[in-house]
């Protein structure tokens, strides 16, 4: 890890916080209101950039709400929240983290894609009436009816969780839009399909600094819920990115070379699509290919077996249609 | 979950029953029957509901001497999970299995699809995906033309294959459907039978997802029936539903003989047909294409 956590609790009360907390887990499981524990971390990894990195754990874990990568950027004039982590604790310590940097009020909330773990916690930020922003696509997975991400994962929205809780964007990103935080430009870009129909990134223009939410994944296995080949061509457009130098992907450590930091995924994915390929030409079944597929990169990801088979399945399905 | 619609549950399914009970159900009614609303996932619907539903007064025998059936033992993608059957010999004149049935016991609509073989299909062995909504049994039961019926059983864990958010563009789906793909799997060998599999490009919406443009729930629409004939010879109709997975494919054997054409007739659940016919050749087809271009 190149990232050294900053703990911005003092130790004492750090841990007077960790025993009432895994008291409280311990006794109601609830967690509306209930403080982060451990230190919730943060980093500075580029001039105004600030980035608090999540956990490589299962959906299982009781810390599944802080598995992305979140965090802000201060302008003169504005901040903005790039994502807002997969609950409402995670949401209020990060808006804990901004007020604890900058009264600058917070002007834009960013959502990088459609999946929970970033942007659950955008209901804290309601109070600042910041604009939220997205994909042109994010409206339609987060506006509507959701029933399905509601029963599985609305205890993290607290103990009443409906779908006013889930907030859209409401400026779209088409191509791509440029907001000013005043002294401070950011660019955000709008994809094709590929990790899913909503993927966007913020880049920190000054500074050369790159927010690709899901779009990279370092270390935590990639989740397939696009297209692979729409993000192999992604990754082919980002590979072509000059000036670019710090990157954040939206698991995983931070990195300062693009080429290099989206080079595991890549691999990845090109043995994924390769086998795959291989196993339709010779009539081989999704179920085969579920067990066989892929596991020279076994040994190179983290929660590989909650996530890899599934990805084999949705690959197989793409590319039969080829 | 309390004990009070799980009572109300009961009282549906047993309407529903007496319904059934009234006259002899076709398959496609079989489609219509619905898990009761409410019902605890711990309770054995097969015991309670499933069992008289679909097989009232049917002697079942619970054995492996005529069909087999592979399912994973956790489904990975619950909307799409693989379901293997294989018959354990081959169709002739005198013996051979006539229907088989696919049952996921704790679906919204738990009967996955009734598939019709002939002594000509070869061996009816069937491969397709089904959507799993929760933990379940997954059985099939084959009736063979003396009438026996024999059933396996398997456990899958899985969930939310049948609320699971619809993965893609809604409408982009919509404009597709009907598109047709059939290979044949290995090489061609007169006189033999032969692995085929189809494919149908279809959303096969449940009716429990939501339209995430609109916030409503999309109405179901999903292929229910398909017939495959071979050279003016049926090699199996199904009437299928919403417990397939979006794009339904299937394996299936028949017998190529020295070549001809496989006709498909897909029709779906608003009325929409689809006909498309393939041509298959003794030879391999990428040996085909290489001979044109020498």
């Amino acid at each position: 890890m190149t990232i050294r956590p900053c703990n911005r609790r003092g130790p004492r009360r750090v841990y007077a916080v960790m025993l009432m907390v895994a008291g409280a887990a311990a006794l109601t499981y609830s967690l509306r209101g209930s403080a982060f524990a451990p230190p919730f971390n943060l980093t500075e990894v580029a001039p105004g950039n600030f980035v608090h990195m999540g956990k490589h754990v299962t959906f299982e874990d009781p810390d599944t709400d802080d598995i992305a990568n979140i965090g802000f950027i201060v302008g003169e004039k504005c901040v903005a929240i790039v994502d807002t982590g997969g609950s409402v604790r995670v949401g209020r310590a990060l808006r804990d983290a901004v007020r604890e940097h900058t009264q600058v009020p917070i002007c834009y909330v960013i959502n990088t894609h459609s999946h929970f773990d970033h942007h659950f916690g955008n209901v804290v930020f309601k109070d600042d009436n910041p604009r939220f922003v997205g994909h042109h696509k994010l409206p339609e997975a987060l506006g509507g009816d959701n029933a399905y991400v509601l029963e599985h994962f609305g205890r993290y929205l607290g103990e009443n969780p409906s779908n006013a809780d889930i907030i859209p964007p409401g400026q779209t990103v088409d191509s791509t839009v440029e907001l000013d935080l005043g002294g401070k430009t950011l660019r955000l870009t709008a994809y094709p399909t590929a990790h899913t129909y909503s993927d966007l990134s913020v880049l920190d223009v000054g500074t050369g600094t790159l927010w690709l939410g899901d779009l990279l994944f370092r270390e935590r296995l990639p989740s397939f819920d696009g297209s692979v080949l729409g993000w192999l061509e992604v990754i082919g457009t980002l590979e072509q990115e000059q000036g670019v130098k710090t990157v954040i992907p939206g698991h995983g450590p931070v990195g300062e070379d693009l080429k290099a930091a989206l080079g595991d995924e890549k691999r990845y994915m090109e043995t994924m699509v390769g086998e795959v390929r291989a196993q339709i030409a010779e009539g081989k079944d999704i179920d085969h290919a579920v067990e066989t597929v892929g596991l020279s990169e076994r040994d190179r990801w983290q929660l590989w077996d909650q996530q890899h088979k599934r990805n084999v399945s949705r690959t197989y399905t793409e590319l039969e249609w080829e | 979950m309390n004990m009070q619609s799980y009572r109300r549950g009961l009282v549906v399914a047993l309407a529903l029953i007496g319904a059934l009970q009234a006259g002899h159900a076709t398959a496609e009614e079989k489609l219509e029957i619905a898990r009761p609303k409410d019902v605890q996932s711990d309770v054995d619907l097969w015991a309670t509901f499933l069992r008289e539903a679909f097989f009232k007064d049917v002697e079942i025998i619970e054995d492996k001497n005529v069909i087999d059936m592979k399912t994973p033992y956790r489904a990975e993608d619950a909307a799409v999970t693989p379901v293997s059957i294989t018959a354990q010999f081959d169709q002739g004149p005198e013996r051979y299995i006539e229907k088989l049935y696919v049952i996921v016991d704790n679906n919204p609509q738990p009967l996955v699809g009734t598939f019709h073989f002939t002594p000509d299909t070869g061996k009816a062995d069937l491969a397709l995906r089904v959507r799993i909504d929760r933990y379940t049994n997954i059985r099939a039961v084959a009736v063979l033309n003396n009438g026996e019926h024999h059933m396996v059983t398997n456990y899958v864990k899985a969930s939310g294959g049948c609320s699971d958010p619809f993965g893609g563009d809604i409408y982009e789906a919509l404009r597709i459907a009907g598109k047709m793909k059939f290979r044949t799997v290995g090489e061609i060998l007169a006189d033999q039978t032969q692995l085929g599999q189809f494919s149908v490009s279809h959303p096969n919406f449940t009716g429990m997802s939501i339209n995430q443009r609109t916030g409503n729930v999309v109405p179901p629409h999903f292929v229910n029936k398909v017939t495959l004939v071979y050279n003016d010879k049926v090699v199996m109709t199904a009437e299928t539903g919403i417990s397939i997975s979006q794009d339904p494919s299937f394996r299936f054997f028949f017998r190529p003989g020295s070549g001809g054409t496989l006709r498909a007739d897909i029709e779906d659940s608003k009325g929409n047909k689809w006909s498309e016919v393939f041509e298959i050749t003794e030879a391999p087809a990428e040996a085909a294409t290489a001979d044109k271009s020498t």
